[in-house]
């Protein structure tokens, strides 16, 4: 279905597959940069990716100015300060992310400070608050699930006054994306199940969403198709190459899908549930994307409906009647979870995800003001908020 | 000897590479249109120069003249008026002097001089009735601007044009010296000095001028005479404490620069004013000749010295902001800046950043707020470009982009700002932001009527813009007959129409009806001198209409130059900076039905209430909209083609599109019943008063229309109601930002065409801030359409009409609609 109107805007250079990191070198010589900071977290560098990358530059006129690797799980103020520090210290020209979504998120508000000047990010903060063109920045996502790396925001926890701000600006947009299939495949099981789900996660909402257009939705479809075919395969064989490859790639394109499309109702519980419980955020998307497509029902039935194509296969969706294929859509969608779960025990249910059921309003108000509803079909009130939070416990 | 009707109606041509001249007719076309004095000047120049040219090159122009009512013999009757391109801004400059060298170029048999090419050695341009001669001025070169009139031997119908050491070293503010009167601002001694022209003497009294009409003449006269002396600004404030009797105006108002803009009063103020040098040094007139207000005094100093006492702005801009108290030390340096040949307000301003750069560490120099110490040094160094003194003679806008600090650069389009603080009178800001030549007080006058009279409230946009164009267009006319400026206030306020209407009726009709206002502003003193000696007719219209279009041939002049609405700014520190003496009192104000209705109530503490930043796009957009320019600033064909500007031949403004009109009429109209339904209903509804309830204080949301339409913001108050502000608010003063990408965005969405939600979907909306806070707003939106609207087209805008049970929507909808709407409860 062709919209009345859309925008469509991914100006970020993706470059994926079999040795894609050698192109490292090359790609920084096309931005004018030659020293860059590299930005990473400890996790990484026991994993021994740092050596992957550092190959990659060798007999290059690339230099890393400094590597600044320690990025906590939930980046923060201070951190992107420290990052900063490191890049004007050591004369850097260039950012390089290598890491999962707080990495790439931090290397996005590093390159903030260092482009705008002082330390004090808080006035950056909020909507297309940054000026003009930043320095380089090319990331190497060590998950596969985020799409950080496609996006144009970034957010960075402020612990003094316990918020998360949010930074949204298409200068964010990182200039180069590698994904590598050698980088994923060190990640644990039950990781790579929350991250992959987060992914799909961003291509279904982004189906759905009151702002996707035939652009958007090309690359959810694809994402959707990627993760249901391969996620299994790569749960029951950790060094599976080509399915790594896909999830990653899926991860990429869900991204680019729901940073033009918007994301809804599941995320704002999400975000909500993360920030006041602290779950992971793949495992929230899990928990309550099937509930976010029975709500959302009504309203988006076309919508759903065309899901059952990329999540089923053609024969399915063949076999199904059109009358029933939104509700066949969420029972395979169902199915899926179930057995990701029994493969890598990702939960399905809040309760099984340590959440008290006293939380359950605080995080329905929470969510109320998120940014996502605004693109949810629905307009969700607090009420249906609490009854589909209780649906999901 | 030759008698002339009004005017000779010749103008001097010379080309100074080949030394050769020429004598051309003022044509009456060309006198209807532009009067004279500047107006021609600024004719003469437009036609000769080509966008771009180097202003210290070979083919800049300067423009010299004279204008009907001079050597007529009425009340302040010596000002001459000059245009070149300035070396300081890059753009038009005009400036107007009382010097003897206007009275001797007429009396010489030329109304105008129009100076172009470059001489190859010194010299010294002299005229007379019989024409030009170029004499050798290599003997003068390097002497001060009083030593080479003396040198001159200047006769005593004889007056001169001449530069000091400034203007030959280049200067980019030097000015030039007639008598002991300058042209001032813009660098016109620079201008001299590239051409090599030491100085030009007109030799004069050969030709006479009597008026066309003696009788009505000798009238106008008489009435112009009882008027100045009448007046309280020109019969007595300007006679004997000069124009330096602003200071404690200033000061009271808040307006009186100190260190660099830091504060706007000061307890020492006093000490530097006009009344107080008067009563320590004597003031004797040393004036314009002829003067009837004798602003201008000469007073012997604490060493024994007689000097000309400064000037306000020389005591604004070489005293209080440089921290500097004592008026020996500035009549001192005001003396050896006019020596020297150097534009005092300029040389002030850059001083006043160097002393705040070299306290910030920017740069090093002994200069330091408060210190004598050195300025002196650093006056003659910039005069002669030596060290530091080479930068600096750069002017401030160059200097900070070399040393840092543009935010306290305290210029406009490159020149520097006069001693009025615009954060104290919001229309000057507006004046100084549009001005032609920079920031300059002299293109239009707002705060005798803000901070002196009280006409217009001084912190609000409202009404300025009409003011300033009014301001602008009558100072374009007046310089070009040319008169004395200060003659306004005599002849506007002591005429009948403003004499005998009670004061509160003025202001309130000023403030609320400016257009209709200046409309019966009377300005026939003006037109009648003009009329009774040149012998043709003018009417108040006309002269208004004539300086309509000498300002908007100016502005098209700096608009081939690249100017346009992102020049037409203040300097940083205005925008964003509160002062210290804004918030001392500022709480205080309250009127006396508020007080009764306190009465009994506990008094809460006072509210560090800062006052509001000063909202410069709000008038900004109103003065475009009255000039005929468009949003972005620059003149529109059609305003062209009504006020008869000639058009340049090198134009490239063939592209430039004329204003939208209606949609952003239908934008405001619902801006307007938006804001004040919001306002309403954040006092009524709970569903508002809920979501209002988690607001920080002072939360304000701005809608804008990108990239210069209209505005309209909203702010939280301390119970927790939103107030509806319109268009009265800086931009920069905004938490939320909901800006529409186009007009034809916001007008399809304010009338229910397309829904917030597909707005937003769309991407039509740019949201600046705080996402969180904008969810928030969107359900306040959703409400306030959903009790606005019958259902039929509430659903088409929101996602989900809420439920309201139908008497409660019943009735709120005509709260809203009866009550809300026009009255704004």
């Amino acid at each position: 279905m062709m919209p009345s109107y859309f925008e469509f805007h991914c100006p970020v250079k993706i470059v994926c597959g079999y040795k894609a990191l050698e192109n490292l070198p090359y790609e920084l010589k096309r931005l004018g940069a030659s020293r860059p900071l590299l930005i990473t977290d400890l996790g990484v560098a026991k994993a021994g990716l740092l050596n992957t990358v550092t190959a990659a530059l060798q007999d290059s006129e690339v230099l890393i100015g400094a590597i600044y690797d320690q990025v906590p799980a939930d980046s923060s103020v201070t951190v992107v300060r420290e990052g900063a520090a490191a890049y004007r210290h050591s004369a850097c020209d260039s950012l390089v992310a290598l890491g999962g979504g707080s990495v790439i998120d931090t290397a996005k508000a590093v390159n903030i400070l260092i482009t705008q000047g002082g330390d004090d990010l808080l006035q950056f903060s909020g909507a297309d608050r940054i000026q003009g063109p930043l320095r380089p920045l090319i990331v190497i996502p060590t998950t596969a699930g985020t799409g950080s790396e496609v996006t144009l925001v970034a957010v960075i926890a402020n612990p003094r006054k316990n918020v998360k701000m949010a930074f949204a600006s298409s200068h964010l947009y990182p200039d180069v994306a590698i994904l590598d299939p050698r980088m994923t495949l060190s990640l644990p099981e039950k990781l790579t199940a929350a991250t992959a789900m987060d992914a799909l996660a961003h291509a279904v909402e982004a189906s759905i969403s009151v702002q996707k257009n035939p652009l958007s939705d090309a690359y959810a479809a694809t994402a959707i198709r990627l993760i249901v075919e391969n996620l299994p395969a790569v749960l029951r064989e950790g060094s599976n190459t080509q399915g790594r490859l896909a999830l990653a790639g899926a991860a990429c394109f869900a991204g680019i899908a729901f940073s033009n499309a918007m994301v809804g109702m599941v995320h704002a519980l999400g975000h909500a549930a993360g920030a006041l419980c602290h779950i992971h955020h793949g495992t929230a998307m899990n928990i309550f994307l099937p509930h976010g497509l029975e709500y959302n029902l009504e309203k988006r039935r076309d919508a759903i409906r065309e899901l059952l194509l990329p999540m089923a296969g053609p024969e399915v969706y063949a076999q199904t009647p059109a009358l029933v294929r939104a509700e066949k859509t969420i029972e395979t969608l169902r199915r899926f979870q179930e057995d990701v779960r029994s493969l890598s025990g990702l939960p399905t249910r809040l309760r099984d995800a340590d959440v008290p059921q006293t939380m359950l309003e605080s995080i329905a108000r929470t969510a109320l003001d998120d940014g996502a509803l605004l693109f949810n079909p629905e307009d969700m009130t607090l009420d249906e908020a609490l009854y589909v939070l209780q649906k999901a416990y | 000897m030759a008698d002339w009707v009004g005017s000779c109606d010749r103008v001097l041509e010379v080309d100074l590479s080949r030394r050769t001249t020429r004598v051309f007719r003022i044509s009456t076309e060309d006198r209807r249109r532009f009067l004279g004095g500047k107006g021609l000047a600024l004719r003469f120049f437009a036609e000769r120069i080509r966008p771009g040219l180097d202003p210290l090159g070979p083919d800049n122009v300067m423009a010299v003249f004279a204008g009907v009512v001079v050597a007529s013999g009425a009340p302040c009757s010596a000002r001459f008026s000059a245009v070149t391109k300035s070396p300081l801004t890059g753009l038009t400059a005009s400036s107007s002097c009382g010097g003897p060298f206007g009275i001797a170029l007429k009396t010489a048999g030329y109304e105008g001089l129009v100076l172009t090419g470059r001489c190859s050695e010194p010299i010294v341009l002299e005229i007379d009735e019989t024409g030009a001669r170029f004499l050798d001025a290599a003997h003068l070169w390097g002497r001060d601007t009083q030593e080479t009139q003396e040198a001159l031997e200047l006769g005593a119908k004889d007056g001169a044009l001449a530069i000091g050491p400034a203007g030959e070293n280049l200067v980019l503010f030097a000015n030039i010296a007639s008598g002991h009167r300058f042209l001032g601002r813009g660098g016109f001694g620079a201008v001299l000095g590239s051409k090599k022209l030491k100085a030009v003497v007109a030799r004069g009294g050969t030709a006479r001028y009597i008026p066309a009409d003696p009788q009505g003449f000798e009238k106008a006269c008489r009435r112009a005479t009882a008027y100045i002396h009448r007046n309280r600004f020109t019969g007595n404030l300007y006679r004997n404490a000069g124009t330096a009797s602003h200071v404690d105006l200033c000061n009271a108002g808040g307006i009186l620069p100190i260190r660099n803009f830091q504060d706007g009063c000061d307890p020492h103020a006093s000490q530097i004013s006009g009344w107080t040098m008067r009563d320590r040094f004597g003031a004797k007139p040393s004036t314009c000749r002829p003067c009837t207000i004798l602003c201008g005094h000469k007073g012997v100093f604490s060493d024994q010295k007689i000097r000309q006492l400064p000037e306000y702005e020389t005591v604004g801009l070489l005293g209080t902001n440089l921290g500097i108290f004592d008026p020996d030390l500035v009549a001192a340096w005001n003396e050896q800046c006019g020596r020297l040949g150097l534009d005092t307000i300029s040389c002030g301003g850059i001083l006043a950043y160097v002393m705040e750069a070299s306290e910030k560490g920017l740069m090093t120099s002994p200069l330091r707020f408060g210190s004598p110490h050195g300025v002196s040094e650093a006056i003659e160094a910039i005069a002669f470009r030596q060290g530091l003194g080479d930068a600096m003679a750069q002017g401030v806008r160059r200097l900070s982009e070399k040393y840092g600090g543009t935010s306290f650069a305290m210029h406009v389009k490159g020149l520097e700002l006069p001693a009025y603080d615009p954060r104290g009178s919001w229309g000057q800001g507006l004046a100084y932001a549009v001005a032609n030549r920079g920031g300059c007080h002299l293109s239009a006058t707002l705060f005798p009527l803000e901070v002196f009279l009280g006409f217009l409230k001084p912190r609000s946009p409202k009404a300025k813009a009409h003011f300033v164009r009014f301001f602008e267009s009558l100072y374009a006319g007046i310089n070009s007959l040319p008169t004395c400026l200060f003659t306004t206030y005599a002849y506007l306020l002591e005429a009948p129409i403003a004499r005998f209407t009670p004061k509160a009726i003025l202001a309130w009709t000023m403030q609320n009806l400016p257009a209709v206002a200046v409309r019966l502003m009377d300005l026939r003193l003006f037109t009648r001198l003009f009329e009774t000696i040149y012998g043709i007719s003018l009417s108040p219209a006309e002269f208004l209409r004539a300086g309509d279009r000498i300002v908007v041939l100016e502005r098209l002049l700096n608009a081939m130059e690249g100017v346009s609405r992102k020049d037409d700014t203040l300097p940083e520190r205005i925008l964003t900076e509160n002062r210290p003496c804004d918030s001392a009192g500022s709480g205080s104000k309250r009127t006396l039905w508020r007080r009764l209705a306190r009465l009994g109530c506990p008094e809460p503490a006072p509210s560090p209430e800062t006052p509001p930043l000063l909202a410069l796009d709000a008038m900004l957009d109103a003065y475009y909209a009255l000039r005929g320019y468009t949003r972005n600033g620059i003149p529109m064909k059609k305003t062209l083609r009504r006020l008869k500007v000639p058009m340049p031949t090198h134009g490239r403004f063939d592209g430039v599109p004329d204003r939208a009109v209606l949609k952003p009429f239908v934008v405001r109209v619902f801006f307007t019943i938006l804001g004040r339904a919001l306002q309403s209903a954040s006092g009524m509804d709970d569903v508002f008063r809920r979501e209002l309830a988690s607001w920080p204080d002072g939360f304000t949301v701005l809608f804008k229309v990108l990239p210069f339409g209209p505005r309209m913001a909203l702010r939280l108050d301390g119970r927790k109601r939103l107030r509806y502000l319109g268009d009265t608010l800086s931009e920069r003063e905004a938490d939320l930002t909901i800006g529409f990408k186009n007009m034809d965005t916001a007008t399809r969405m304010l009338t229910a065409r397309l829904s917030t939600v597909d707005g937003f979907a769309q991407n039509r909306l740019s949201v600046v801030g705080d996402l969180a806070a904008a969810m928030k707003l969107t359900r306040l939106l959703d409400r306030i359409q959903s009790l606005l609207y019958p259902e039929w087209i509430a659903k088409r805008v929101v996602k989900r009409v809420s439920p309201i049970p139908m008497a409660e929507k019943l009735w709120k909808r005509a709260w809203l609609y009866l009550l809300g709407i026009p009255l704004g409860v």
